[in-house]
């Protein structure tokens, strides 16, 4: 299974580092990267070719990884948790809550900015979905559906400080709200980097009381785990993932909902292998999503949402339609 | 020995104008079955909640194993006293291996704690509630039957000298119920105490050393199944015509419907 997805992934990304406005031999482009990564000399690679794999495409396919993979892993987490398949942290609402955080650190100070405020109002609206789950415990679909409208309202709002910001400072709203790869840099890349690994680690170290919270969280607690803790714990982690990708690259649908799905299904429900799974199947997914983005309409790139949205939009109304209410 | 597992005196819940539970008084030793017994509303699960320390009560106290439930984190709550719910959820992906396994989750960090201790503790309680054979298949494809045999495997499993029960027959067949109370029986005859939610009077009757009676949040009487019922007492309390005779070859009593 993983065999598969790194084969997969392999694929996708030498794609990514190679076809495009400039395109790149597969060689050449190994050779760039061998030659920054300090791995040998393996060819002369052109000092075109090495500004633009590893000046643009390096920093975006990394950059899409690390994105796919956290949306992927806190998906998984939302999940388990919320004992709930629809759960993704778009769907929730806290993506387009990081948004507003985003748009204010964006005009305060460019991507470092986004990725800082993406993250306060990140766990923020963690909190607030998490109340609002609270109040909704016994019906699970009223917590997607709180999200549902809690996301629209937010996102609105992110619309409007679009709007109202500074346009030569802040990204246009297409980016916000379904998300581009496009301006990744290697600097964006580092600081998104680190806050999402930071919370992933994080959400590792939770993966065991998830597993017995899927029990059912009053089952787990006979069981001696505090559940509100965790909860605690994976809002706040959840909100510092999710908050960066929002801060790097806006608001990715989907991605979260799809993945975790799919491989639950292939590693089964231990949350350990499934976030980590999860994680390379969203890496996976984002990078071959961002391809799919840059060359559909080439020389015209869509944003990366589109295509994720596309995919998920449909799974999403298969799982509405065969839910019923425990 | 004598020192009680369970001590709980003036337990009271008041939420709103509401008094779910009303300043009741119940203990308990190792080696006993206790059944709370009431009809609906009377807050028989309530208590066994409050016992349990899920919820806090308003007013009084409750001690397990000697300590006040209050000062005891839920991870040394878990090491006390386990619990089976009455309606556990029933769509969990886990293998049932699986999920008798997490009754192992409370000794994890414990120093006597071992690997080998946790897959004997599993072992067998897989083998005293004959669900060895279920291991591998996933838990949300069982029947209720065996999904209760599971979830009463992970309870022992979890080896608390403190076993809450609320209504644990609820959900299954005759033959079913007579396993799950004797499974019961067994586990305070190995020298714990068993807190049992319970509907069906003679089940509790049978199957218990003592009975707590509750109605409208109150105990009405406490003692043993022979002293606590008695057809008046009964048709105060359930509002029903009753009467209670001699089990014909149970040494207890037995509780009829009707004149």
């Amino acid at each position: 299974m993983t065999g598969v997805l790194a084969a997969l992934f392999g694929a996708a990304a030498i794609a990514t580092l190679t076809t495009g406005a400039v395109a790149v031999p597969p060689l050449e482009a190994l050779a760039v990267v061998a030659r920054k990564a300090g791995l040998g000399a393996l060819g002369e690679p052109g000092r075109q070719a090495e500004a633009v794999v590893w000046g643009i495409r390096m920093p975006r396919l990394l950059t899409a990884c690390t994105v796919g993979a956290g949306l992927a892993a806190t998906g998984a987490v939302l999940q388990g948790m919320l004992r709930n398949e629809m759960a993704d942290p778009q769907l929730l609402g806290i993506g387009p809550g990081a948004g507003i955080g985003a748009v204010i650190g964006s005009a305060a100070g460019g991507v470092q900015g986004a990725i800082a405020g993406g993250i306060v109002s990140g766990v923020v609206t963690g909190f607030v979905v998490r109340r609002l789950g609270s109040r909704v415990t016994i019906d699970r679909t009223r917590l997607i559906l709180s999200g549902v409208a809690l996301g629209a309202a937010l996102s609105a709002w992110v619309g409007f400080l679009v709007f109202a910001a500074d346009r030569s400072r802040v990204p246009p709203i297409e980016f916000w709200l379904l998300g581009s790869l496009s301006g990744s840099t290697w600097r964006s890349f580092g600081t998104a980097a680190v806050m999402i690994g930071a919370g992933a680690l994080v959400l590792l170290g939770t993966s065991r009381s998830l597993d017995l919270m899927s029990l059912g969280h009053s089952e787990a607690r006979h069981l001696g785990v505090d559940t509100d803790l965790v909860a605690t714990i994976v809002l706040i982690a959840v909100g510092i993932v999710v908050g960066a990708t929002v801060g790097a690259v806006g608001v990715v649908a989907f991605v979260g909902l799809l993945v975790p799905y799919w491989i639950r299904r292939l590693v089964g429900p231990a949350h350990r292998r499934l976030m980590g799974v999860s994680a390379l199947g969203g890496a996976v997914l984002l990078v071959l999503s961002d391809l799919v983005a840059r060359l559909t309409l080439e020389p015209v790139e869509i944003p990366v949402g589109l295509v994720t949205s596309a995919l998920g939009g449909p799974l999403f109304l298969w799982l509405i339609s065969r839910t019923r209410d425990v | 020995m004598s020192e009680p597992l369970l001590e709980a005196a003036g337990v009271t819940y008041r939420i709103g104008a509401g008094t779910l539970v009303d300043g009741v008084d119940l203990s308990g030793e190792a080696g006993e079955v206790v059944a709370i017994i009431g009809p609906n509303g009377a807050g028989k699960s309530t208590l066994l909640r409050l016992l349990a320390g899920d919820m806090r009560a308003t007013a009084g106290s409750v001690h397990l194993a000697g300590a006040p439930v209050d000062s005891l984190s839920v991870a040394e709550l878990a090491v006390v006293r386990s619990f089976l719910a009455d309606r556990e959820p029933d769509a969990i992906a886990f293998r049932a291996g699986a999920v008798v396994e997490m009754g192992r989750y409370p000794h994890r960090r414990r120093p006597e704690n071992s690997g080998e201790a946790d897959a004997t503790a599993v072992r067998e309680a897989m083998l005293r509630t004959d669900t060895l054979d279920l291991a591998d298949r996933v838990f949300a494809t069982l029947s209720r039957g065996e999904r209760a045999r599971v979830a009463l495997a992970r309870v022992i499993a979890q080896q608390a000298p403190v076993v809450m029960l609320d209504e644990p027959t609820g959900a299954l067949d005759m033959a079913g119920q007579e396993r799950m109370l004797t499974e019961a029986r067994r586990l305070a005859s190995e020298g714990r105490l068993v807190v049992a939610v319970m509907h069906d009077l003679n089940a509790a009757a049978y199957y218990s050393d003592r009975l707590l009676l509750l109605s409208n949040g109150r105990s009405v009487a406490t003692g043993t199944p022979s002293q606590v019922l008695d057809s008046e007492t009964l048709r105060a309390v359930y509002g029903q015509s009753m009467r209670v005779i001699d089990h014909p070859y149970r040494h207890c009593p037995l509780v009829l419907v009707g004149e």
